[in-house]
């Protein structure tokens, strides 16, 4: 009995030192993305802030984008949608609708709304993708920018590649429907491609707009929502673009660019084959894979990041939500490092095989599950009472306490580089969320993900679509 | 009478120095900040001319003209544009949908004040 | 080791809270400094536009430059007094808020206000303080004192702007070869486009911005770089002399076209496209059958630009026999053409192969949607 005692304490003993030293690893990797973070965004402030953007609208020499939004029953708000995507300020651009086969009126209301004229336009399948049904473009000379495919139901993804088929420009935007566009995103966006044509993919700032006042398909005041879970999320937005995808950016390792907002080079997206449709990560796959194609061939290219480009969009304000989201991304997250598991540790892709995929492993995908069962083993050791004060306060500190630390940086890093927030009371409350996001919230989302990772294994592949409040509801005047 | 003129334009010293030149050369003169300001202020008083700029928060210049020109109220009022969107292609744009002048810029003050003067003398022929 | 992790783990957290505290305090203070400043310069637009926009008694601004610009003291001279006699800190917070509302207002105003704020920028005093910004130690100061002097036609500046096209940072000396164009006009085109090194696309937008205004007497100075230079800056310029359409180019780029890589002789080819001068049609013709197909795409499209009446044939033959990128080029070229390439657009939809007939419609209809009828309707008739 006191032999089988000694082994189980001896087993929990090595197993708190590995999370420990697990623990210590990421908050030193965590550091150095904050320093990374900090050191570009103030050199892309210090380039760009006082950049005048009007160069590129009043120039017929800026590249020309094709903006695509895939739409699945998006009836309630889908008008206004189009309409603020409509008036983002860029030279010569198209904006796609595709409507996925939707159940509901959707093609019924952009029909009608924009005076919609079925149109014979060649439609060429450079990606192979489900039938279009047609496309249409409006009557009206207001509308001329407007395109709407009409296809039969395959998944955003597939939707995407139609949209891509369809679209007469070099460059294509791939947005959310629901989300808001900044009127100068685009021309912020890219102009890192005409600074540099080596550039193939550019991604975008997500913001949350909950609580925000929006006006007309546009963020009029930026605000804090009043509930706790949006705030929570805009924290865990801020450690995910800013310090997160702003260092792996600047080491050209950048392997997600959000579904929300994403711009791409549209040859070299059709050199890969466009989107994969049968995964629930799309958006990070192409990344990848865009990565996989410029290494393998030796080309020389760039995937980056930029911070101030904004798209808003509305997080999800329920638990069951923000778990089916949760879910989804990790789910995602695993399928895409499954497929592209070659990349792990091979030198041959360089930053992004070395140091950037095996983060995702181990941190992103894997840290839940190792931060799930320190906890087990630290409540095991309660019980059992076997626990030592020494090891339960080096545990607080290296899980905890660091923690809340870096969500602070992340906040403190949006304050001083583009404080979007005018409010003091916003800056006091996103700090103090930072502070206890570390007791539930966090614990919570790890619990979600490691259910993900259960969900995958057992082949749940769907969830269901997710349920949109719709911006039209909230501070419309 | 002197003449009202209601002028839509975000960035104020702009804002401020067209407001100055034009109370200057004997117009009265009502600024507004965005394209909703104007349709509001449009909606119970009559000016003799709007100037609109293209980029503007809220609601656009293009935006604006678009509902100015669609009411039967205020449809027959002249709009000039005064923006620094210089494409030729939304010059012949915005000129389809109604608007009266272009003016492109960097502007002059003196020369904008001339042509408000000849788009008010062509209107009321 | 523990107690070590301990203190470091406190100094840490000492460190983010009291961040965090001056955070707090810099977001309030920021806040009030804005709201002084908006109000300040709100305060300086009132008592300086009226300046701006005085009308001076007699016009001297076209005929005596002098006595014009005794007035515009004359005028001034208050506002600058009204300075010196101000406390250090509340004239610093004046000028710097004054000096902004003149940048802004650079920008927007253009003739004899310009001029006037131009006057007014010397005045103040502000060229030395954009002088010696440009010689700062911080790399993105120059650069944006480069922008300034730039936005008020800082002649002074020249000299200062010439030695920051070697600058080590690639956006100062970007900055400084825009500014020197904006400032000097053509004479300064030659200089900086055979000292640039390359030219993205971005920097192309900003330079045919300065540059395409200029007109004819450019030209020269860019046939000049043509001719004697033969690699990075290339593709622009003949781009730039495409857009300048002056005709009398066409032989310099036909006798550089076939020494040039791949790449700058297809810009080549759409730029004669553009310059619509009938004397390129053989070469544009001989490039329509180039083994690469961006080539032949490149031909087709210059043949549209061209719209010459003897390329109906070969463009047509292309529109029904050829890979699908390359008849919808030939399709658009036949569209852009002129009346008769319409016209063998029509007859290319009324003929037997589906696929020109469905390419032939993607721009027909274009048209008939204008019409508000379909080209079905009026052939049925």
């Amino acid at each position: 009995m006191s032999i089988l005692l000694s082994i189980l304490d001896f087993l929990s003993d090595a197993f708190t030192r590995f999370v420990i030293f697990y623990f210590a690893s990421i908050n030193l990797v965590y550091f150095l993305m904050l320093l990374f973070s900090f050191l570009s965004i103030r050199f892309y402030l210090r380039r760009n802030l006082l950049c005048d953007y009007r160069i590129i609208v009043q120039s017929e020499f800026t590249t020309p984008v094709s903006v695509l939004a895939p739409a699945y029953n998006e009836s309630v708000n889908i008008s206004e949608s189009v309409h603020s995507l409509l008036k983002l300020n860029y030279s010569t651009m198209e904006v796609i609708v595709i409507n996925d086969g939707s159940k509901d009126d959707t093609l019924n209301i952009l029909i009608q709304h924009f005076h919609l004229r079925k149109t014979r336009r060649l439609y060429v399948a450079h990606l192979p993708t489900q039938p279009v049904r047609g496309i249409y473009t409006s009557q009206k000379a207001e509308y001329k920018n407007l395109v709407v495919v009409d296809k039969v139901n395959g998944g955003k993804a597939d939707a995407l590649n139609v949209g891509i088929n369809v679209s007469r420009y070099p460059l294509f935007c791939a947005i959310d429907a629901d989300s808001i566009l900044e009127d100068d995103a685009l021309l912020k966006a890219t102009k890192p491609f005409m600074e540099d044509d080596t550039t193939i993919a550019v991604g975008g700032i997500v913001r949350i707009a909950n609580g925000c006042t929006v006006q007309r398909g546009r963020v009029t005041d930026v605000a804090l929502s009043g509930k706790f879970l949006p705030v929570f999320q805009v924290v865990e937005y801020f450690r995910a673009f800013l310090t997160g995808r702003m260092a792996w950016s600047a080491a050209n390792a950048l392997l997600i660019i959000s579904g929300a907002f994403g711009i791409f080079k549209k040859n070299v997206v059709l050199e890969v084959g466009g989107y994969k449709h049968d995964t629930v990560g799309e958006d990070m796959e192409l990344v990848i894979r865009l990565h996989r194609l410029m290494r393998e061939t030796k080309r020389p290219y760039r995937i980056i990041f930029v911070p101030d480009p904004v798209c808003w969009t509305e997080a999800p304000e329920t638990l069951s939500m923000l778990r089916r989201q949760r879910n989804r991304w990790h789910r995602g997250l695993l399928d895409t490092l499954l497929i592209h598991r070659t990349i792990l540790f091979n030198p041959k892709y360089g930053m992004v095989g070395l140091f950037a995929a095996p983060y995702f492993l181990f941190y992103e995908l894997l840290g839940p599950v190792i931060e799930g069962m320190g906890y087990i083993v630290v409540i095991a050791m309660l019980l059992l009472g076997t626990l030592n004060t020494d090891i339960l306060l080096l545990f607080f500190i290296v899980s905890v306490v660091y923690g809340m630390m870096f969500s602070v940086g992340a906040v403190i890093l949006e304050e001083i580089s583009f404080h979007r927030y005018p409010r003091t009371m916003d800056l006091v409350r996103l700090i103090g969320h930072a502070f206890i996001e570390n007791f539930g919230y966090r614990q919570l989302t790890a619990f979600w993900r490691i259910q993900a990772i259960i969900d995958y294994a057992r082949g749940v592949k769907h969830w269901g679509p997710m349920q949109r409040k719709g911006f039209a509801s909230h501070g419309q005047h | 009478m002197a003449q009202k003129i209601l002028i839509a334009e975000d960035d104020k010293n702009v804002q401020a120095l067209v407001v100055f030149k034009l109370k200057n050369s004997g117009f009265d003169v009502v600024a507004v900040n965005n394209g909703i300001e104007a349709i509001e202020y449009l909606k119970h008083s009559t000016v003799d001319l709007v100037m609109l700029d293209m980029m503007m928060p809220l609601m656009s210049g293009k935006e604006a003209l678009l509902v100015i020109k669609s009411e039967p109220k205020t449809k027959s009022i002249p709009v000039v544009f005064l923006t620094a969107r210089t494409l030729e292609k939304e010059v012949v744009e915005i000129l389809s949908l109604g608007a009266d002048d272009y003016i492109k810029k960097p502007f002059s003050p003196s020369e904008l004040v001339a042509r408000v003067r000849a788009v008010l003398i062509r209107s009321q022929r | 080791m523990f107690v070590f992790l301990l203190i470091v783990t406190t100094c840490i957290l000492v460190v983010v809270v009291a961040t965090t505290i001056g955070l707090l305090v810099h977001k309030i203070y920021a806040i009030a400094r804005d709201r002084i400043l908006q109000r300040r310069q709100e305060q300086y637009g009132t008592e300086f536009h009226p300046l701006l926009l005085e009308e001076l008694p007699t016009q001297y601004f076209e005929t005596d430059r002098d006595i014009y610009l005794e007035q515009v003291r004359y005028l001034f001279e208050p506002l600058r007094d009204s300075f010196q006699h101000s406390s250090i800190l509340s004239r610093r917070i004046g000028r710097m808020a004054l000096r902004k509302m003149m940048l802004d207002l650079a920008r927007d105003v253009d003739g004899e206000t310009m001029y006037r704020l131009c006057f007014a920028f010397e005045y103040f005093g502000f060229i030395d303080l954009e002088i010696e910004q440009l010689q700062s130690k911080n790399w993105w100061i120059r650069a944006n004192a480069c922008r300034e002097v730039a936005l008020m036609k800082v002649r002074e500046a020249i000299p200062v702007l010439t030695d920051l096209l070697d600058d080590e940072y690639e956006d100062v000396r970007i900055e400084a070869a825009q500014s020197l164009i904006d400032i000097a006009g053509v004479d300064a085109v030659y200089p900086v486009l055979t000292h640039l090194s390359h030219i993205s696309v971005w920097m192309g937008i900003r330079l045919t911005r300065a540059i395409l205004p200029m007109g004819i007497p450019v030209v020269g100075e860019i046939e000049h770089v043509v001719k004697t230079q033969t690699l990075p800056t290339m593709s622009f310029c003949i781009e730039l002399l495409g857009e300048l359409g002056d005709i009398s180019v066409v032989p310099t780029l036909l006798a550089i076209a076939p020494g040039l890589p791949l790449e700058q002789q297809r810009i080549c080819v759409i730029a004669l496209g553009k310059l619509g001068d009938p004397t390129c049609l053989p070469f544009i013709t001989d490039m329509m059958q180039h083994h690469q197909q961006e080539m032949r795409i490149a031909a087709v499209r210059a043949m549209g630009l061209l719209g010459d009446g003897n390329a109906i044939p070969l463009l047509k033959a292309i529109a029904t026999g050829a890979p699908i990128v390359e008849r919808i080029a030939a399709a658009e070229a036949l569209w852009r053409n002129d009346i008769s390439g319409r016209d063998a657009l029509v007859e290319l939809f009324l003929s037997n192969d589906e696929v020109a007939r469905t390419v032939a419609l993607e721009f027909l209809e274009e048209q008939y949607v204008k019409a508000k009828t379909t080209p079905g309707a009026l052939y049925q008739a």
